[in-house]
């Protein structure tokens, strides 16, 4: 254990940003001033936080006890104890660097998208301070401080979503989010109590804390938990291990939007488009991840949670998967692009490849930023049009955009070298191995889940392929009149179709509908949005060269090429049940037959990611506008299923029988009963006010005399 | 009879209920103000009277205070009805009702 | 036999004067009863073996308070009061009231001397100038200094109600303060 103080200028570096672009920016309205404030800002936190993972002390990442940074004690009482302390591990120390490599760059695209905005100073406010939230979240060194990050980029998400605030669309969406996220953090909430009931302690690392020690609840649970528990349904609700697991995913479900709480997502795109590719791509929704992952004591012993884990991560990412191939809006597709991929990450982690999901998150970072800043940029070309079907063409106006996007592209599908394919392509076979790898030995359906997983796969090269196709190859089809009536869809069932025929501008734009000028032409972004573009392609590109597997590496005769994985492995705590060692044991082995499967699978994903690809060629390449089912365009109706059975019964009952019968009838009842009783009382006694001084005089004597009466007639007694 | 205790503190009490009355019934302010000093003085008249029978000097000691703080009392009092008097030109307490409505 | 005659002649005469004070209607009547009061009640101190007390009241009520109550009637030229029809049942009220509290107090009084009482050394100089002097300028001298202070802000507070209001506005208008 090291202290290092330095950690909380990573967190309080965007702070100050964000206060500083409050106030004094809100004054000088100043753009070139609020974007170095606010790109200053992380600056600083991304250097810092890289100083201190890879060379301060030796590194967070390569060596075994946290750096830890005791701000201040912030609850004490009994053996409660919550510390306003960061932490840097390795897991957060991976994240920590990510978030602010990423944030920076995707500060500086902002600079460029947000010119001639309004509320420019305000935005870079707002990005800060989610930037110290988020970083919060991820440094915080109890689940109680998390969680104070965790609702802090809840916030976040709800303010830039609802950033546009003359766009009714932006404002129902940024409630949604904010909704939903609630429904979450009950979960985390809960867990947290139950955690400290359980093992008397929230903290993430043992730690000595003014003399006093403070042992972690990872220890305490590696300790006194010798066997898994039982793997059945049972075991959710009977308070242990796995009841706090489920209860940490039901928050994760909502802040990365897996099934059932993912309907807010595709919403938020409503959000600028820099706000999309930070929080809602890159950093904010991969929360859930790392709570899981930093969790993972807990879920390694309880298979039924994990368990759960991996059939929810399967079924969000095909279900997502399906969808994005209907989107018109190029944003919409990206965000059930995300979505999916973040399920795929769940499906990691519940097959007990906490490392995997972790790379994934990483790799995810640097292509869907890449994917989102691309569109953004294309958004910005034309003129806030993010229909695809008006769009095409756009290679030739936009070349830098059109590379780095297609790197991009090529990253989320699965080709080889892309980072994308690594991490894909061992989630793959980590599922496909469960049962080596699981830790109660045994994982029933993982062979199914496979399936879906590859069936995933193929569908995002399928999509991605369509929107690339859509946005770059083709006719210009921006001068012609909109294809289909009415054909876009819409994110929620509260605002309604727009019957005629023109589109949803869901532009990141005032006005909603603005028609192009006649001759228009796109035009390629400026340099402070084209530079982020390449740096994170560089990035999508060689990104995932950190974590091959061994089955890859010892391809090409290198033994031990791994080096993402040996940097997160120590945070995957050595459980000692049976299963686990053995699954240890596996992992380690790389027997012969493990490292061929491995490569089997990863052979059979490429051809799966280049068929997909080659699908999405044959389907859309002379047919840009083929028409998808209307189920899908439709996003399966979960929302109209959410409202018809969820939403309108609960506002039926509230506005029915609790405000109209309970509130009016009774509370109000009560409430204005005791004021007309008071009124009546007031007019019975308002005689006693007459206004004269004697008769304040006589009243004060008569209430001298009733004292002194009430002492006379209790002394009475003992005379 | 030899005058006891008992004899002053009547006398007290007698003079007492006649200040309390004679400030409900007294109606300009100066009558009031000798009232309350009616009171204050028959309440000097316990505390002499039981410093006398107890043998005890604080008795006294603090009819002393009593009648300082009934100087200053009066000096403030008639500031006030002086005050009083120039706004009304008279000194009816039942004029002073502006707190009737 | 002496005493008692001296003490029924002065408590009578205080009692009497304190009716004529509540009964006058105007206010120099009553405050000449008042003064009567003062006197009869430092006559009856005197016989209480308490000679400064007396002299004191004399000096201060009589000798300055009350002429200051009379400074004011004679100052403010008043008439006698109004006859008593208004707020009437404040008569049978105050009455009422006053009977309950002669009630009230002579039964705290029966009561208290029901308490034992430590017999009285009919020499003792509990009441002389001496032992009052001393007490006060040891024991108590915090709360003798504390109403000299009292006193003090008395004047002034009574400085500050009964001078002229001044006409602040015009200063105001002109600019020029006046010192």
């Amino acid at each position: 254990m090291t202290e290092n103080n330095l950690l909380s200028v990573i967190i309080f570096a965007p702070l100050a940003g964000a206060v500083i672009n409050w106030l004094i920016g809100g004054r000088l309205r100043n753009e070139l001033f609020s974007g170095v404030i606010a790109c200053g800002a992380i600056a600083v936190s991304a250097a810092v936080a890289f100083y201190l993972a890879f060379v301060a002390g030796g590194g967070a990442l390569f060596i075994d006890k946290p750096i830890l940074d005791h701000i201040w004690t912030w609850i004490s009482v009994g053996g409660f104890r919550a510390d306003f302390a960061l932490g840097m591990d390795r897991l957060s120390g991976v994240y920590a660097c990510f978030v602010t490599f990423v944030g920076f760059f995707i500060h500086v695209f902002a600079t460029g998208y947000m010119k001639g905005d309004d509320g420019f100073y305000r935005f870079f406010a707002y990005l800060n301070l989610f930037m110290f939230a988020m970083l919060t979240l991820v440094l915080a060194d109890n689940y109680l401080l998390m969680f104070v990050g965790w609702e802090g980029v809840g916030l976040c998400s709800y303010l830039l979503i609802g950033y546009y605030l003359k766009k009714n669309e932006a404002r129902e969406a940024a409630k949604k989010a904010f909704v939903m996220n609630r429904i979450g953090d009950w979960g985390v909430l809960m867990a947290i109590f139950l955690t400290f009931t359980l093992t008397g302690s929230i903290s993430f690392f043992d730690k000595t804390v003014g003399g006093e020690e403070v042992q972690s609840v990872f220890t305490w649970v590696l300790q006194n938990v010798t066997a898994a528990e039982p793997f059945t349904w049972g075991a959710i609700v009977a308070g242990g291990l796995t009841t706090i697991g489920v209860l940490l995913f039901i928050g994760a479900t909502g802040k990365s939007a897996q099934i059932p709480l993912l309907t807010w997502l595709p919403d938020a795109m409503a959000g600028p488009t820099p706000v999309s590719a930070l929080i809602h791509a890159a950093t904010m929704v991969t929360a859930g991840v790392y709570l899981v992952v930093r969790s993972n004591v807990i879920y390694q012993l309880s298979p039924t949670a994990m368990w759960i884990i991996a059939i929810v991560g399967a079924a969000t990412a095909i279900f997502a998967a399906t969808i994005a191939i209907a989107q018109n809006d190029i944003k919409k597709v990206l965000a059930y692009s995300t979505v999916s991929q973040l399920g795929f990450m769940f499906l990691a982690a519940g097959v007990g490849a906490f490392v995997v999901a972790i790379f994934h998150v990483m790799t995810h970072a640097f292509f869907k930023a890449l994917l989102f800043l691309g569109s953004g940029s294309v958004i910005h070309g034309m003129h806030h049009e993010q229909d695809m079907r008006k769009m095409g063409n756009l290679k030739k106006y936009m070349p830098i955009t059109c590379v780095t996007m297609a790197t991009g592209w090529l990253a989320i599908a699965g080709i080889p070298i892309f980072s994308g394919f690594f991490s894909k392509d061992e989630i793959l076979y980590k599922t496909f191995a469960a049962d080596k790898y699981f830790q109660n030995g045994a994982f029933p359906g993982n062979e199914f889940l496979w399936i879906v997983a590859v069936i995933t796969a193929v569908l995002t090269a399928i999509y991605m392929t369509r929107m690339m196709i859509m946005t770059f190859w083709g006719d210009e089809r921006w001068s012609e009149p909109p294809a289909v009536a009415g054909g876009l869809t819409h994110d929620s069932a509260t605002h309604d179709e727009h019957a005629d025929g023109h589109h949803d501008a869901h532009g990141d734009d005032n006005d909603e509908h603005h028609a192009l000028p006649p001759n228009f032409k796109p035009h390629e972004s400026p340099w402070v949005m084209t530079v982020p573009l390449i740096v994170l392609a560089f990035l999508s590109t060689v990104g995932g060269l950190v974590g091959i597997p061994y089955a890859m590496s010892s391809l090409v005769g290198i033994k031990d090429a791994n080096a993402f994985e040996h940097v997160l492995e120590p945070v995957v705590a050595d459980v000692e049940t049976p299963a686990a060692v053995k699954a240890r044991e596996n992992a380690k082995a790389h027997s012969p037959e493990a490292v061929s499967t491995e490569r089997w699978l990863a052979l059979l994903s490429t051809v799966m990611a280049v068929f997909g690809i080659a699908v999405g060629f044959l389907l859309f390449r002379n047919n840009p506008l083929r028409k998808m089912p209307k189920i899908l365009e439709q996003k399966w109706r979960l929302d109209e299923f959410y409202n018809g059975y969820i939403v309108d019964p609960l506002t039926n009952l509230s506005r029915k029988r609790l405000w109209q019968g309970f509130d009016l009838g009774f509370i109000d009842g009560a409430v204005n009963g005791i004021g007309s009783f008071v009124m009546a009382l007031g007019n019975i006694v308002r005689g006693v006010q007459v206004g004269y001084v004697r008769t304040y005089a006589a009243f004060i004597l008569l209430g001298a005399l009733a004292v002194i009466g009430y002492f006379i007639y209790f002394g009475f007694k003992l005379l | 009879m030899e005058p006891n205790l008992a004899s002053y503190l009547a006398l007290s009490g007698i003079l007492f209920t006649i200040g309390a009355v004679g400030v409900i019934y007294k109606r300009n302010a100066l009558g009031m103000f000798m009232c309350i000093e009616l009171m204050l003085n028959s309440v000097n008249l316990t505390f002499i009277a039981f410093a006398r029978y107890y043998g005890d000097t604080t008795g006294q000691l603090f009819v002393f205070m009593v009648m300082a703080v009934a100087a200053c009392e009066a000096a403030v009092g008639l500031g006030i009805i002086i005050a009083f008097f120039r706004n009304k030109v008279t000194i009816d307490v039942d004029e002073a009702s502006l707190l009737k409505n | 036999m002496v005493s008692t005659a001296l003490f029924f002649l002065f408590a009578g005469f205080a009692i009497a004067c304190a009716v004529s004070l509540v009964y006058h209607k105007n206010p120099l009547y009553s405050a000449i009863s008042l003064v009567g009061v003062f006197v009869a009640l430092s006559c009856i101190y005197l016989t209480l073996a308490s000679p400064f007390i007396a002299v004191t009241q004399i000096l201060v009520y009589a000798g300055a308070i009350m002429v200051l109550v009379i400074f004011v009637i004679m100052l403010l030229n008043l008439d006698d009061e109004q006859p008593r029809t208004r707020l009437a049942y404040l008569y049978t009220l105050g009455g009422g009231l006053g009977v309950v509290l002669l009630a009230q107090t002579l039964f705290v009084f029966y009561s208290v001397l029901k308490t034992p009482l430590q017999p009285v050394d009919p020499n003792a100089t509990a009441g002389s100038t001496l032992s009052l002097g001393r007490a006060m300028y040891t024991e108590y001298l915090l709360p003798v200094e504390i109403v000299g202070i009292m006193l003090l802000m008395a004047i002034v507070g009574a400085v500050v109600l009964a001078r002229k209001q001044a006409r602040v506005g015009l200063e105001a208008v002109d600019g020029k303060k006046e010192g």
